[in-house]
């Protein structure tokens, strides 16, 4: 059982080494990359550590806090990291995993149910997170044990069902084989991705119950009024012991099913690839020759559409702003401050694209260097294929700006095309600054994203200083400045 | 020379193939004829060395040489989810060539190797016989000057490598310069003009078939073959070491 796991992280972890141009042409660095990532107890416990010293921090400031109400309150935003650490590991590594053609080898052997064991290396890729949140628990239980354990239970709790979200990604877009090419996958993958938002509505349905108990029991009424039960808010009940232990077991009994569902489907997807048949067969074939940018972001695009895993990666950006946008809409007017402020946020969240951006090229990469493709152009095709869906969103903002404040809303344009644009290159430029004209795929660390995350939050944060004074056009300025400054880079 | 990482793979391994001329790689199993051809093809580097191709250096600048290169790896690792019509579309635009000109190319290969009913489903579905030989026309569709094989042989229906091997000698006589890898000893004694024989690393015999029946005093390529890699003696024990274990 083990073995199994055990071989499934070592095989990935060594190709997504093997991936890495910067460790390619650097033997001691190469060596040290290898050893860690191929020994699993080292390298789990190394980002475990990682994130402990993290978690250290931030449990401490639990320490002095001594309202019961904002102690609640912090575990609520809490555990929402390891919920996320949850869904973005399962879908994207999950999906790389089988992308990638690791469970190919075991598909000959006598295994029942081997996708059990792909959700157990999953599990055990994220399990590194709790680091960020056991300190928390243990702080709190230090002053009120009960509460403590029981927010840990939570924070497990939360990592579940993110595993499950993630699993959910997979099942619908992630594991399909299509024989042929056809207008019609589209229009299919927009289906999934309604169905998938539909699955939250499970959450939102959770809403209509709580309103429901509200009006009709006596004693829990007050509780149940006074916490929203649905995840992550459902994690501000540890103060009341019984009733979130209650509806732990609520969650869990609700998740286990659709758990042990979802490990069904996947291993017959990985068993047997669904080949589904486009079209009718096409009797002539299309030959075009573009420019090369072209090219490649028409390829990029082609494959993000077919390789739905990758789709769920490459949206990513759009399940985070997407919450945001629909707040600001609901109080029913949209000012031009806030478009822009949703604009930056966009802009900031530019860079969860980038896994599946780089990932399109994982399996063909040797069949890319015999090609005589320049790095540069590489880069700048994969900005571009980055920027679409923050540029798809923006769009849309703008449209709801216009319809919101009229023609005035016109000054949003150039923060909907800069913003996306100067992420996606602020990220490209730090993974491909390497000397070598070789194109590969970047290892993306864990740490490397908060660095960037921060380097980008700092940019976003120094464009919207003007905003502060609701000077717009001095913000656009700053990113036009900034924009041309990037180009100055991206030409070396 | 090249090393992966500690271990030295190659080392003083030095040859020239002339315009003109089919250079057929000999080899056993892992003596280091993929990794020459990767390194003449700038898709990896030597450790230490010089490459050069038509006169460019292929270390210092591979983007030119690949372009004036058609290199087909060992295994065809494409993108499994693109149509060969996309894929072909895609080297065209990448290496520029022109709309006209590359259907017409792709047009003729594609009859040639009968795989028109294959040309709107993904590669990654296709079997490995036909993902080679789209691996194949991707790498000549640009006409290049010089072509590098990695047994490429494999896979292919005997009517297939047929006309790949007619090609090849065409390509020959219209002065290109022809490399490849092969374990197919018969090909390789009907082709090729020069044979070089690389064993763990270091080229040990290269010339005319002529020039090598010499070296070795034997007749065909095979036993050549197995006499300068020295596994002729052992094979009657080897054989009767693996009957007893059966
Ligand atoms: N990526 C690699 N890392 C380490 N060693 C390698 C790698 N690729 C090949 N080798 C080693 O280099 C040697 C030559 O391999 P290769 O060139 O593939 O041989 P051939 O093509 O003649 O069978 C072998 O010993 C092989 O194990
Ligand atoms: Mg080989």
């Amino acid at each position: 059982m083990m073995n199994i796991v055990q071989y499934i992280y070592r095989e990935v972890h060594y190709r997504i080494v093997q991936k890495n141009p910067m460790l390619k042409n650097n033997p001691a660095r190469y060596n040290h990359a290898l050893k860690i990532a191929l020994s699993m107890k080292k390298a789990l416990s190394y980002q475990f550590l990682s994130y402990l010293l993290f978690g250290f921090f931030s449990g401490m400031g639990v320490f002095v806090i001594s309202s019961l109400d904002v102690i609640s309150t912090y575990v609520v935003f809490l555990s929402i990291i390891p919920f996320i650490f949850a869904v973005f590991i399962t879908s994207v590594q999950g999906s790389n995993v089988v992308y990638m053609g690791v469970f190919e080898p075991l598909k000959s052997l006598p295994l029942k149910l081997g996708s059990k064991y792909l959700s157990f290396y999953l599990l055990l890729e994220i399990l590194p997170s709790l680091g960020i949140v056991l300190p928390t628990s243990i702080v709190i239980a230090i002053k009120y044990p009960l509460p403590g354990i029981i927010s840990f239970f939570w924070f497990l709790a939360g990592i579940f069902l993110g595993h499950i979200i993630g699993l959910l990604i997979l099942v619908l877009f992630g594991l399909k084989i299509r024989q042929r090419a056809g207008k019609s996958e589209l229009l299919v993958n927009i289906v999934r991705a309604i169905l998938f938002f539909l699955f939250f509505g499970i959450f939102y349905a959770f809403v209509y119950m709580q309103n429901y108990i509200m009006e009709h029991s006596g004693e829990w009424a007050g509780l149940i009024g006074r916490y929203s039960i649905i995840f992550p808010f459902s994690s501000g009940t540890i103060f009341h012991p019984l009733f979130s232990t209650i509806l732990l077991i609520l969650y869990l009994a609700l998740l286990a099913p659709i758990y042990y569902l979802m490990i069904h489907r996947i291993w017959e997807g990985i068993m047997e690839p669904r080949v589904v048949f486009g079209e009718k067969e096409i009797k002539g074939y299309k030959i075009k020759s573009k420019p090369t940018i072209f090219t490649l972001i028409g390829k990029d695009m082609k494959i993000l559409i077919r390789r739905t895993a990758l789709l769920a990666g490459f949206l990513i950006t759009l399940y985070i702003v997407f919450p945001q946008i629909f707040m600001v809409l609901s109080t029913g007017n949209f000012p031009i401050l806030n478009a822009v402020i949703i604009l930056i946020m966009i802009g900031a969240f530019s860079a969860g694209g980038i896994d599946a951006i780089l990932k399109i090229d994982i399996n063909a990469i040797e069949f890319l260097r015999t090609l005589p493709l320049r790095k540069r152009d590489f880069v700048i095709g994969k900005i571009i294929s980055m920027s679409v869906v923050p540029w798809g969103i923006g769009m849309a903002i703008l449209i709801i700006a216009l319809y919101y404040n009229g023609l005035y809303a016109l000054i949003l344009i150039p923060h909907v095309f800069l913003l996306p644009f100067i992420a996606s290159s602020v990220v490209m430029l730090y993974y491909f600054h390497y000397k070598e004209e070789d194109i590969g795929i970047p290892d993306l660390k864990k740490t490397d994203l908060v660095v960037l995350f921060l380097i980008l939050m700092l940019i976003m944060g120094i464009i919207s200083i003007p905003l502060i004074f609701h000077l717009v056009w001095v913000s656009e300025v700053v990113a036009f400045a900034i924009f041309l400054l990037l180009l100055i880079f991206l030409r070396r | 020379m090249k090393k992966y990482f500690e271990k030295i793979v190659l080392d003083g391994i030095s040859f020239k193939v002339e315009n003109g001329e089919i250079y057929g790689f000999l080899g056993p199993n892992g003596s280091g004829k993929s990794t020459t051809l990767k390194i003449l093809a700038g898709v990896l580097k030597p450790t230490s060395g010089r490459v050069e191709v038509e006169g460019i250096y292929v270390v210092s600048n591979p983007v030119e040489v690949k372009k004036i290169i058609g290199y087909v790896p060992e295994t065809p690792t494409l993108y499994e989810s693109l149509t060969p019509a996309e894929l072909f579309s895609f080297i065209g635009g990448i290496r520029g060539i022109d709309e006209k000109i590359l259907k017409e190319r792709v047009n003729r290969f594609v009859e040639a190797f009968e795989i028109g009913k294959y040309m709107n489903q993904f590669i990654g579905t296709l079997s490995f016989g036909t993902k080679q030989k789209i691996s194949l026309i991707a790498s000549f569709l640009h006409d290049p000057r010089v072509i590098i094989m990695d047994e490429s042989m494999n896979g292919l229906d005997p009517k297939s490598a047929r006309i790949l091997r007619e090609l090849l000698i065409r390509f020959r006589d219209e002065g290109k310069s022809i490399i490849f890898s092969t374990h197919v000893l018969p090909l390789a004694e009907m082709i090729c003009d020069r044979i070089g024989l690389i064993y763990e690393g270091k080229l040990i015999a290269e010339g005319t078939m002529d020039e090598l029946r010499e070296k070795a005093q034997e007749e065909n390529l095979e036993d050549i073959f197995l006499k300068l890699t020295k596994s002729k003696d052992d094979m009657a024990n080897i054989i009767q070491a693996l009957q007893e274990v059966l």
